[in-house]
């Protein structure tokens, strides 16, 4: 057991130690050597991905299916404390190994593939940032760590999207990526301050399906608030409709990046978490049922305008999207083994599809060509309603800019009104003191 | 005003150096002076701190010349802080020698508001704060009309809290409630009296407005005055008044296109959170809105100081289109993000263990509040995105000007502290979380119902019960 316990910690903290690391390289050196900098990344990440490996074996042999590794308390107010818990499961050990095998490989890739790039450092440290980020989240043992990983997935993604910050487009998708996730993550944080004030804590503490999981509240309300909150949260990060816009901008950012994120590791989260909530989903049918239906939705929608793209990562983003809404529909029907399977696969053979990508266009001397639809359907009214809807990705998208963009027209116009008012304040106390002058 | 010699000696520093700093023959000169009379004073500030953190964590006495909870032997330390910092960053072309010597006398008047033991004494120090603001308003053109909007506002509620204050101490608790809440509403910048904030911050030299609107003295008044002893029906009433400023201040924020404007509707959210939580009616809301209260502090005086940096290298900036600096400043647009994203809670600072406490305990109470606060740090934190792609993204141009070894030393201060403070939050917790707040001399005692604020709002009105109670005091 100790060994499990051993090799855990070292899993959680080995990125954390990275991330200081690299902090103090960068405060002490202007421009760190390249293989300085690569050599730590993937030193860091090959010594959490043989800690995985060690723990996942010793726990094969373990008499108990799940543990947790509780490092004590990290704060506490009056009788409310967080504790510092991991859980250690078949998810968090088979999804932690996955990542940091693939961060390693990544970071290898990465170096020829960003050598003598100005932003080297910046890449590398928020791959870092990342790694620390997934692993957090995939090994926190209550919803407080959880959302500790989750926004620093957040973070690093927005950043690593904007990565070519001179194109005014990275960082235009850059904010559209980090604010679709700060909206959708308001419901990760109303789901947890509720489970406070309802249950007293977050903690995963039921074992469902070789599991740590969330237990489900006793009041139905309660349970359905949370699940609602938890399923808005898995939404945002998995891309699912109709918050999918995002997905096929982010591939802006350097391709290892794209890999590793949208091919493997961030846009399963949303899948992590909903398995970490398995037994509140098994209480609350209906959220169960709307995640079926949005899992469906995401399927078909990304299917339909993944036919469409003309641009190699934008195709496999689209269907990226699609096996992503396989799973939430997997994990709506119960299927949670298939699903973790389904996560597995998927995330290894998307980020080989996305890392051979640049190299399969080089090969084909070109762009892919949109694939279209059904070949009888060409050049009917019909077929060309169908190709019109999926280019316009199912018009939401222009919608929802539309009216945020009204919005802030809006929202300046208040702002512009309540300037005048102060002009026109100074202006009458001007008047009046030149008049007393005078 | 009953004080300690070393409260004296944290209050009058400030004035001797302000003499210095006003005779130097230069702005780099100044600034020098400056620095070292903050930096001094926050020493001593660290000193009181460790003192009051030995202390029983009850409502006695527990740091020299503080009384109350634990947290407020912290309360010199935080305003000193920024103080120092924001001499420190303070571009030397963008102000002169009277500028950081009337900053100086802010911060005199900031420590003696958190020193002070009476209300009078309080109210006193809150009307002089006043004072160099208006008068370093006054100092240039392009900055004297808008010390006419300031003082509209500002004096206003400087005598508001001067008068609750002498009623408070005549026995006249419930009027002066009315008096202290109107005088707070203006100087936190609650909506509708929220006008002179972004405009003072669009406007005003950038190292005045850190060192008056930064340290939330509005928050520290409302802690110690307003939010002791009131009905649960007066809670709800400010709590919901502070998360719909929140909201709509992030919103304003969010679509901005001028960055200090933007900064001020910011702050102006950020504060309203704070008090949010301060009525929370839950230990955990009140710890997690005194440390918000830190954060957003340090965290925003950060973020206006790195702008000010970006802007005396850059000049103003507009978020509408991409100013391209960070190949030009990648530690300037580090600090940004850093300071930009603790103040919203990003995971590593101490801003997400506060964060979490404000919303948890929040919900107990107002779960729809706590949901619009929520919200409106989802806003604040996608305004502070938008900032940082706005200032730094684009194509390269102009001259390469990171930080300089003196902004550098400044920006690690910060930076590590509130790094420090997220990964071990246990050691800045246990100042605030004590004992629950007891009234005691300097705190207004209050038994009211929700009637009696129906009340005070018909002044004019013949209504019976406690308006005539009010009244025949």
């Amino acid at each position: 057991m100790t060994v499990v316990f051993v090799s855990v910690l070292v899993t959680v903290v080995a990125p954390l130690a990275l991330l200081a690391a690299l902090s103090l390289l960068r405060a002490a050196i202007a421009r760190p050597p390249e293989r300085l900098v690569a050599g730590l990344v993937e030193g860091a990440f090959g010594l959490t991905a043989a800690a995985c490996v060690v723990a996942a074996t010793s726990v094969v042999v373990a008499p108990e299916p799940t543990l947790e590794l509780a490092l004590g308390e990290w704060f506490r107010v009056a009788s409310d404390a967080v504790q510092l818990t991991f859980a250690i499961d078949r998810l968090s050990l088979g999804f932690g190994a996955l990542a940091a095998t693939l961060l390693v490989l990544v970071a290898r890739l990465s170096r020829t593939y960003l050598h003598r790039e100005r932003g080297y450092f910046r890449y590398f440290f928020l791959l870092s940032v990342l790694g620390a980020g997934v692993t957090a989240t995939c090994f926190a043992g209550s919803l407080d760590l959880l959302i500790f990983g989750w926004e620093l997935v957040g973070v690093a993604s927005a950043l690593l999207i904007a990565f070519f910050h001179e194109r005014p487009s990275a960082a235009r998708h850059g904010l559209m990526t980090f604010s679709i996730y700060r909206v959708c993550d308001v419901g990760l944080l109303v789901a947890l301050a509720w489970l406070h004030h309802a249950e007293g804590g977050a903690r995963f503490v039921v074992e469902s399906a070789g599991v740590r999981a969330l237990g489900a509240p006793a009041s139905p309300f309660d349970a359905h608030l949370v699940a609602a909150g938890l399923v808005l949260a898995a939404v945002g990060k998995a891309a699912q409709f109709p918050v999918s816009g995002w997905l096929p901008r982010a591939m802006e950012g350097p391709t290892p990046s794209s890999a590793i994120f949208y091919g493997a590791l961030s846009i399963h989260l949303g899948p992590v978490l909903l398995l970490r909530a398995r037994p509140l989903f098994e209480a609350t049918p209906s959220v169960s049922v709307a995640i079926v239906i949005v899992g469906l939705l995401t399927a078909a929608y990304g299917k339909l305008v993944g036919r469409v793209q003309t641009d190699a990562k934008a195709r496999l983003a689209y269907a990226s999207m699609t096996q992503v809404g396989f799973i939430f529909a997997e994990i709506g029907l119960g299927l949670e083994a298939l699903a973790m399977l389904h996560i597995l696969g998927h995330a290894t053979l998307r980020s080989y599809e996305l890392l051979r990508a640049p190299s399969v266009i080089r090969d084909r001397r070109g762009a892919p060509e949109a694939r279209g639809f059904f070949a009888w359907l060409d050049g009917t009214d019909v077929g060309r309603r169908i190709h019109r809807f999926a280019i316009e990705r199912a018009y939401v998208e222009p919608f929802v800019l539309r009216k945020a963009r009204k919005l802030g027209e809006f929202l300046r116009e208040v702002d512009r009104r309540d300037a005048a008012y102060i002009e026109r304040l100074e202006r009458g106390a001007e008047s009046k003191a030149v008049r007393e002058a005078r | 005003m009953k004080l300690a010699l070393v409260d004296w000696i944290v209050i009058l520093l400030p004035l001797v150096f302000a003499e210095i700093t006003r005779r130097a023959s230069s702005a780099p000169l100044a600034r020098r002076w400056a620095v070292l009379g903050a930096g001094l004073v926050t020493a001593l500030s660290v000193a009181i701190a460790i003192q009051g953190a030995g202390r029983g964590a009850t409502a006695d006495q527990v740091a020299l010349g503080i009384e109350g909870e634990r947290w407020r032997a912290l309360a010199p330390l935080f305003v000193s802080a920024i103080g120092t910092f924001s001499m420190a960053m303070t571009p030397a072309r963008c102000a002169r020698a009277a500028t950081f010597a009337r900053t100086l006398l802010v911060l005199s008047t900031s420590l003696g508001l958190v020193l002070s033991r009476t209300p009078m004494a309080g109210a006193l120090f809150v009307a002089l704060g006043t004072l160099p603001v208006i008068l370093e308003l006054r100092s240039t053109p392009e900055t004297a009309p808008l010390s006419r909007s300031f003082s509209a506002y500002l004096v206003p509620s400087a005598l508001a809290i001067f008068v609750a204050a002498a009623l408070e101490e005549s026995g006249l608790g419930r009027i002066a409630f009315a008096f202290y809440l109107l005088g707070f509403a203006i100087r936190t910048a609650t909506v509708p009296f929220h006008s002179w904030l972004p405009r003072f911050f669009d406007r005003a030299p950038v190292g005045m407005v850190v060192m008056f609107a930064m340290p939330q003295l509005g928050v520290y008044l409302h802690a110690r005055a307003v939010s002791v002893g009131l009905d649960a029906g007066f809670q709800g009433l400010i709590a919901s008044l502070a998360a719909v400023t929140a909201v709509f201040a992030a919103a304003m924020g969010a679509a901005q296109n001028r960055p200090r404007r933007a900064l001020g509707y910011l702050l102006m959210s950020q504060t309203a959170l704070v008090i949010m939580g301060i009525e929370s009616s839950s230990r955990a809301g009140y710890v997690g809105a005194l440390g918000s209260w830190f954060v957003s502090g340090l965290a925003s005086s950060g973020l206006a100081m790195t702008l000010a940096a970006l802007e005396a290298r850059r000049g103003r900036i507009t978020l509408d289109r991409p100013s391209g600096n960070f190949e030009r400043a990648p530690l300037l647009a580090a600090s940004y993000l850093v300071f930009g994203l603790a103040g919203v809670g990003a995971p590593l600072t101490f801003g997400f263990v506060a964060g979490d406490l404000l919303f948890e305990g929040t919900s107990h109470a107002y779960p729809v509040l706590a949901a619009m606060g929520i919200l409106a740090t989802a806003i604040n934190a996608i305004h502070v995105a938008r900032g940082f792609f706005g200032a730094f993204s684009g194509a390269p141009s102009g001259a390469k000007r990171d930080l300089t070894p003196r902004e550098r030393v400044a920006v690690s201060f910060l930076v590590g502290a509130l790094l420090v403070m997220g990964t071990w939050p246990a050691a800045i917790l246990r100042y605030f979380d004590a004992e629950p707040p007891a009234p005691t001399s300097g705190v207004v005692d209050l038994e009211l119902d929700a009637s009696d604020v129906t009340a005070l709002l018909v002044v004019g009105r013949d209504v019976g019960g406690p308006l005539h109670d009010v009244v025949g005091e």
